[in-house]
């Protein structure tokens, strides 16, 4: 646990050295949401209403998609990689603790940002919370699968490309559950099961991502 | 004395030719081993086939007790942490190396002036030697060192010698490649010829 702890204290620290990329997807989902705003600004009002929140989870979603080739890449140009891979002390927590920090600085900035925005444009606030709730658990499981493409995509020179790709129709189910669930709050309809799907996706990817992220990092070191 | 590491027919191919073919190799505690040859001979590869990076086509890697430092052209270090903090901050040590024994290090390789200063401004050179720093740090038993004299001055030589030195006293084997025949005083150092990933 200690190692575990001293890894996600090098990769804030790093990130706090990063300056502005920290603040990157934020004002991404900013602009997203601000160029949809203006595209559907002659419909009702009511129409926008509802679909603000669905749009949010899907700028979200795209959001996820760029940062994901950063997740390995510093480490694998860098020669990190090289260096972790000679070791016996290289396990999964690793991956784990790479993924969670990346998520951390990268996703979670615009998991908080969602439902005040979503606020701010008339969502009321029991689906703002499902907002919230859904892409707390939504997010790290993009997260966590994306990572495994991330790994396999890594000595691609055009990865970026084949990764979106690659992951995009992946996301489908987490997108469709996400964002179930909060229309089905807006429409005051149940929206547990969705929240406990998404949960159960994102163990799934808990238990199978870090282990496949290692084989695929050893394919793309190879 | 039994060895650390030995490869019995080692090869690997890539694209249907061999990078390495059929290289048999015994590195035993306290010996110093080169493995010298032009560019594309197999040095880097032969390396990262016995680091464990690069996986291998046919033969046999045994290893007795050894824990294995790979040194290669990408330094993995991060460019925007400070030389004390890429030392402390080590992902992979089991335990906690504190503040002084790091700065006691850095001063052994004359660069306290530097502990401060993020690796990103510092020269090649001075990565390589904060690479080296790391290397003692980690207490492993058997270096495998990517050409590590490239881009050293005669100062980076001599502290690079005399680390190896110190070393092999405390039982570390050395496997290191460069491009020619490598000698330290005091040391025996068995240098071998890599050609078309067979050894001479």
């Amino acid at each position: 646990m200690e190692k575990f702890n001293r890894f996600i204290k090098k990769e804030l620290l790093i990130a706090s050295r990063s300056g502005y990329d920290f603040f990157m997807p934020t004002i991404y989902l900013l602009i997203i949401i601000t160029s949809f705003n203006i595209s559907v600004s002659y419909i009702s009002k009511n129409i926008i209403i509802e679909l603000v929140p669905l749009m949010i989870w899907l700028s979200c979603l795209l959001v996820c998609v760029l940062n994901l080739e950063s997740v390995f890449k510093e480490d694998y140009e860098d020669g990190t990689l090289d260096y972790f891979f000679t070791s016996d002390n290289f396990h999964e927590s690793f991956i784990i603790a790479k993924i969670f920090s990346h998520w951390a600085l990268s996703v979670f900035p615009i998991v908080i940002t969602s439902p005040i925005i979503g606020f701010l444009l008339g969502i009321d606030s029991q689906t703002t919370l499902i907002l919230f709730l859904s892409l707390l658990i939504g997010t790290p499981a993009m997260s966590l699968l994306g990572s495994v493409v991330s790994a396999l995509t890594l000595s691609l020179k055009r990865g970026k490309i084949l990764l979106s790709i690659i992951v995009l129709p992946l996301y489908v189910p987490i997108l469709i559950f996400g964002t179930s669930a909060v229309n089905n709050s807006f429409l005051n309809m149940n929206f547990y099961s969705e929240l406990i799907l998404l949960g159960i996706i994102f163990l799934i990817f808990l238990l199978i991502s870090p282990v496949a992220c290692l084989k695929s990092l050893k394919i793309s070191l190879d | 004395m039994s060895s650390l590491l030995e490869s019995k027919n080692l090869s690997l191919m890539r694209n249907d030719r061999y990078i390495i073919r059929d290289l048999s190799i015994e590195i035993s505690p306290k010996t110093v081993v080169n493995i010298f040859g032009n560019n594309g001979s197999g040095k880097t590869s032969f390396l990262k086939v016995l680091s464990g990076i690069t996986e291998k086509t046919n033969g046999e890697i045994l290893r007795n007790n050894v824990d294995v430092i790979y040194v290669g052209h990408k330094n993995g270090l991060k460019s925007n942490l400070t030389i004390h903090e890429n030392l402390a901050l080590d992902n992979l040590q089991d335990r906690v190396i504190s503040s002084d024994e790091i700065d006691n290090v850095i001063r052994k390789y004359q660069m306290i002036d530097y502990r401060d200063t993020l690796v990103k401004n510092l020269s090649h050179g001075q990565q390589k030697r904060v690479c080296l720093m790391r290397t003692i740090i980690i207490n492993s038993n058997l270096w495998l060192l990517d050409e590590p004299y490239s881009a050293l001055d005669s100062k980076g030589i001599d502290i690079l010698n005399s680390t190896i030195k110190e070393a092999v006293t405390n039982d570390v084997a050395v496997l290191m490649t460069n491009h020619k025949k490598i000698e330290i005083e005091e040391l025996n150092v068995k240098n071998f010829k890599l050609e078309d990933g067979k050894i001479q």
